[in-house]
């Protein structure tokens, strides 16, 4: 009672302290805040480098003296948020005098909004998540939120992996999206398990899906067990609406009106088919084309793991064999886990992994010595480390980023990612297709972590329409009515037209009010004026519908399909050259006459000093004397010649690798 | 052996290049006619087959619906129904009508089987004759086609790849030049093939000039074969940019019958590219046609796809074959596998994958058309005739370009591979 009669300012205040509480509990539940723990960081980053440093002795190796600043920090901002520093944020860093420099951008970089767009696509690659789903008709949506929104909250990867596992339901609800995990298999349980194997315990055991692994110790049977996991659970949900609404569309008794079939089929494909039923029965029958040996077709098999540690020891199926699956998977007892993780976290921040290729990792036998790590006791510490943490992504790449391994120059000779590496020096990388996409939008759109797309929160345009709110308002509307109201809901959208809403009293007009209060949406109001004005398709990549058609930029750059895990390439091609020489670099960048890079570059005043801000702006370094003399005469022709700079900048080699 | 050999190959020849542009004979010469060495390759089969057409339906294509029909059994083919065809005694699926009036021009392999019953894993072995690695990335069989029989005309790309996954093209350990081109849309040509317009002619070569100057400096500092290679590329882009038979990636040059012919679709547009490409002097182009995947309503799913494919093979055969071009381009159609005689009514009458016996088929090239090779049960379940692997696929098409299939190729780890494996070519096909 007594809460009622609360001034609106004092109830604000009450929640502000109320939240304040909690946070301060929590805190001291969880033992250490590690991700904000500096000293923690600096000794685990020491032992790291001394660690490495005792291999350079073994393999008498000198290390390459250590990257300067500039060099140093374009490395960082494209390894930890994907993509160049701007003119502004490389001149800050390189006018501090303070001792402590380096440190604070790794901590201000991997608390950005950057980073949550890096490890988001590095995620969804691994993850193979894409904007739609099946032939294209199914939105894939909810999976992408998913993954967005663990990597904001740094959700611990055996968290992430046991959702992933083990979530049932529709994937819209809240929290739900990781079932797109395995609806994005929808009738391929015994692929999606393949990949579940080379996802988190390193195994290739694919070829074992057909017949008994020709090259390594796997049998038909293995894969089997392991497929009964999660045999007997479906993809769809069981939601009795969602039946509801697939009847009216194309059942035995679909709705007679045309244009009602089309808004039940948009409502089916966005928002009701996505979801996943049932705990896994942890039985499964061997094919009737089994050949392998151990076991005949259409044998029932119990699910069992591939590494000791899971079983079901009934015949008959139950519904928690996903749970026991995923428990472990996670678990201390399956090293694998936390080998892999750290191993990708290292080839992250390193270039190259502890052992290649970083999803597959084969014990070694009296026959064959198996997977070769390059530095035995860096790989068991990071494991360790990671495990220590707790799991916690970002402040075990914090550890990475803050060793002096990584602040190392670049190594000048040729690096065969296939023989192992001693990290003496930075290998040489060419960009990501999202790095060189992300850092040329740099150049032109101010603020451009935060300018964002609709991706993830796309608008509602039914049967050609545009309902004027996006598709996850219109999951809220239709997420608790019964069939009968879904029914009156189809009707409005019928006889809505924008128009209509004009009159006041439509409920398209009362959800554009809601959605007015929502604070994200208040601020993308007030920014939105910053970047009027500038090319809506600029945006990173992680804003963009993924993956990107075959002809963007960014497919022809390499990013990948998201139909295999992590299949990206970085290998160049002649359209990619097309594209620099006569497509986006021309086109979207320097054409641009917004682009940020010619407010930096025309503050300069002498000619001399705006080679040097290009030169800043695009390759983060002070030109040479030579490179002066080369384009100091462009910079005398005004902006035709500063474009030309710009040109060459962007199409010259330095600008595409990472050293 | 030193690993690094072919990255020190590699700079010899940059220096070589960097000399003559250094002289100012031109902007274009870095990797000069290196691999356009088509003028000299004697081919091992007389009247050989000069380019190939690979048509690839990803997602395993139900050869139960398509190319397999003769003497099936009514309740595998479920709602499919046999056609009569312009070749005597061969029937095809009513679902490939246009394609059933060209049979006289095609060889279907109805004896194919694979060892890889997953997508990526199938489509690997079928289009790089080798099993999915972790330790290496096979070229894919356009590439290989390239290295061994060279460019045809040196200034396009050797091999182009349509509606193709970027991955799937790949040149694998021969590097990014042997890579096929991705083209996206069919419609847009060659994205990004002519100098915009907002740059005089001077400004760009200008521009192209000082680019390569810090790139010589740049490459003095730093030595890796990717950055060469990247900077190699420039010359090949010149170049294409500059020849006339840039008009090859055009299709809005074809007369609007011509387009209809084909079908408005992304495929029926890609085989129509893919013939004015051949005309140019393409060595290999893939067209890929997705969506076979018909896990669930079958019989929905695949006269979908299959009308594509249809209105695209037939135009394809009927058009080269009317320009007299069908006798040197090979086409074949490729998929990863096919899918089960089980119709699984759970799934609306869908069909899994079926690695054990699907269906290809080959045209043109010196290929006997109105034949088969190899047979399956009445089922369709089992090859019981001329047991084909992708590998022999492979071969087939090598030897229909007359190129040694024992030609071996080191890759930079010092590992030997050939373009078909262990495979055997079906001689029996050619007349």
């Amino acid at each position: 009672m007594i809460r009622i009669q609360l001034s609106l300012r004092a109830a604000t205040a009450f929640a502000a302290a109320a939240l304040i509480l909690s946070s301060q509990a929590q805190l001291a539940r969880k033992q250490t805040d590690f991700s904000n723990d500096q000293e923690w960081i600096r000794k685990t980053a020491l032992e790291i480098d001394k660690r490495v440093g005792t291999g350079f002795q073994k393999a008498k190796v000198t290390p390459v003296p250590a990257a300067d600043d500039a060099r140093w920090l374009r490395r960082i901002y494209l390894d930890a948020i994907g993509r160049i520093p701007s003119h502004e944020e490389a001149k800050a860093f390189l006018a501090d005098a303070s001792a402590d420099k380096r440190e604070k951008v790794v901590s201000r970089l991997l608390d950005s909004e950057g980073y949550v767009s890096h490890m988001y696509n590095y995620f969804a690659d691994l993850l193979r998540a894409t904007s739609r789903l099946g032939d294209g008709t199914r939105s894939g949506v909810p999976y992408l939120r998913w993954i967005r929104e663990s990597v904001a909250t740094n959700k611990p990867w055996d968290k992430m992996t046991s959702e992933l596992l083990t979530t049932s339901g529709g994937g819209w609800e809240e929290g739900k999206g990781a079932v797109g995990y395995f609806e994005r298999d929808r009738g391929m349980p015994l692929d999606n398990m393949a990949n579940t194997t080379r996802i988190f315990l390193g195994t290739h055991i694919e070829c074992a899906q057909c017949h008994d692994h020709p090259y390594d110790k796997w049998k038909q049977t293995d894969f089997y067990e392991m497929a009964a996991f999660t045999h007997g659970m479906s993809t769809g949900s069981n939601d009795e609406r969602r039946k509801y609404v697939n009847e009216q569309y194309n059942g035995k008794n679909e709705n007679p009106d045309p244009k009602k079939r089309e808004i039940y089929r948009w409502l089916m494909e966005n928002i009701y088919d996505f979801g996943v039923a049932g705990g896994g029965d942890g039985v499964i029958k061997l094919p009737m084309d089994f050949k392998g040996k151990g076991g005949k077709p259409d044998e029932l098999v119990k699910a069992k793991s591939l590494f000791p540690g899971a079983r079901n020891g009934s015949n008959k199926p139950i519904d928690d064999a996903r749970e026991k699956f995923a428990k472990w998977v996670t678990s201390p007892d399956n090293p694998r886990f936390s080998m892999l993780m750290a191993n990708r976290m290292w080839k992250r921040a390193m270039g190259i992994g502890l052992f290649e290729p970083v999803d597959k990792f084969v014990e070694g036998t009296r026959e064959s010595p198996g997977t070769v790590v390059s530095n035995p006791a860096v790989m068991e510490f990071l494991q360790t480390t990671l495990t220590e943490c707790g799991f916690d992504l970002k402040a075990f790449q914090k550890v990475l980023f803050s060793t002096r391994t990584y602040a190392l120059g670049t190594n000048a000779n040729p690096v065969d990612p296939r023989m192992p590496y001693t990290f003496h020096g930075r290998a040489v990388r060419r960009m990501s297709a999202e790095q060189v996409w992300d850092s040329m939008a740099t150049l032109v759109v101010p603020d451009i972590d935060y300018r964002k797309g609709s991706a993830l929160n796309p608008t509602a345009v039914v049967g050609g329409r545009n309902l004027g709110k996006t598709v996850y308002d219109v999951y809220k509307e239709v997420s608790t009515l019964k069939p009968a109201e879904i029914s009156a809901w189809v009707d409005k959208v019928i006889s809505y037209s924008p128009a209509s809403s004009k009159g006041g009293d439509s409920m398209m007009m009362m959800d554009s009010m809601m959605s007015a209060k929502d604070s994200n949406a208040a601020a993308a109001t007030k920014d939105s004026a910053k970047w009027s004005g500038y090319n809506a398709g600029l945006l990173r990549a992680a804003e963009l519908s993924a993956p990107t058609p075959p002809d963007h930029f960014l497919r022809k750059f390499g990013q990948s399909s998201r139909e295999v895990i992590e299949g990206g390439s970085n290998e160049s091609d002649v359209t990619q050259v097309l594209s620099l020489i006569n497509g986006h670099v021309e086109k979207n960048i320097i054409a641009e006459s917004k682009a940020v890079v010619y407010k930096a570059i025309d503050a300069a005043a002498s000619p001399e000093d705006k080679v040097k801000a290009a030169f800043l702006a695009v390759l983060t370094r002070n030109p040479t004397p030579a490179e002066l003399d080369l384009l100091v005469p462009e910079a005398k022709k005004g902006r035709e010649g500063i474009k030309n700079i710009l040109y060459v900048l962007l199409n010259s080699n330095e600008f595409m690798f990472i050293l | 052996m030193n690993p690094n050999h072919a990255d020190e190959f590699t700079r010899r020849s940059l220096l070589a290049n960097i000399a003559k542009s250094a002289l100012g004979v031109s902007l274009l010469p870095m990797t000069g006619a290196s691999i356009a060495h088509g003028a000299d390759f004697v081919p091992n089969r007389p009247r050989a087959a000069r380019s190939v057409i690979f048509l690839m339906m990803s997602g395993g294509m139900s050869h139960l619906d398509t190319l397999d029909v003769m003497g099936k059994k009514a309740d595998v083919l479920g709602k499919t129904k046999p056609i009569d065809t312009s070749a005597a005694g061969m029937k095809l699926s009513e679902n490939l009508p246009k394609t059933a009036k060209q049979m006289h021009h095609i060889a279907l392999l109805n004896g194919m089987n694979t060892t890889q019953g997953a997508h990526e894993q199938g489509q690997y072995l079928l289009t790089r004759s080798y099993v999915m690695r972790g330790t290496i990335v096979h070229p894919a069989l356009g590439s290989w086609v390239v290295r061994l029989a060279g460019k045809r005309n040196s200034n396009l790309p050797g091999y182009v790849a349509i509606s193709t996954d970027p991955n799937q093209a790949a040149g694998g350990f021969m590097g990014a030049k042997y890579s096929g081109v991705p083209i996206g849309e069919p419609g847009q040509g060659l994205q990004d093939s002519t100098r915009p317009a907002s740059i005089s002619e001077a400004d760009f070569e200008k521009r192209l000039k000082l680019a390569d100057t810090m790139n010589r400096q740049f490459h003095a500092q730093i030595s890796n074969v990717s950055i060469r290679e990247h900077s190699n590329l420039y010359g090949d882009a010149l170049r294409l940019m500059r020849c006339d038979d840039l008009k090859g990636f055009d299709i809005g040059k074809e007369p609007t019958e011509m387009q209809e012919l084909y079908g408005k679709s992304r495929f029926g547009q890609g085989c129509l590219l893919a013939r004015r490409l051949v005309e140019h002097g393409v060595r290999f182009v893939q067209v890929t046609l997705g969506g076979w995947d018909t896990h669930y309503d079958n019989f929905t799913a695949v006269p979908a796809r299959a009308k594509e494919l249809d209105d695209g093979l037939a135009a394809l055969l009927q058009d080269l074959h009317r320009r007299g071009m069908l006798k040197d381009t090979l086409v074949v159609l490729g998929t990863e596998f096919g899918r089960t005689p089980e119709i699984i009514t759970e799934h609306q009458d869908g069909r899994d994958h079926f690695p054990q016996a699907f269906s290809c088929l080959m045209a043109g090239g010196g290929v006997t058309g109105g034949s088969f090779y190899g047979k399956k049960d009445d089922k369709g379940s089992k090859v019981v005739e001329g047991l084909t692997s992708p590998q022999d696929l492979n071969a087939t098409i090598a030897y229909a370009l007359g190129l040694p299939v024992d030609q071996v190729v080191v890759s930079p780890s010092g590992r030997p591979f050939t373009i078909a494996d262990k495979g055997k070519p079906i001689t029996s096909l050619f007349s």
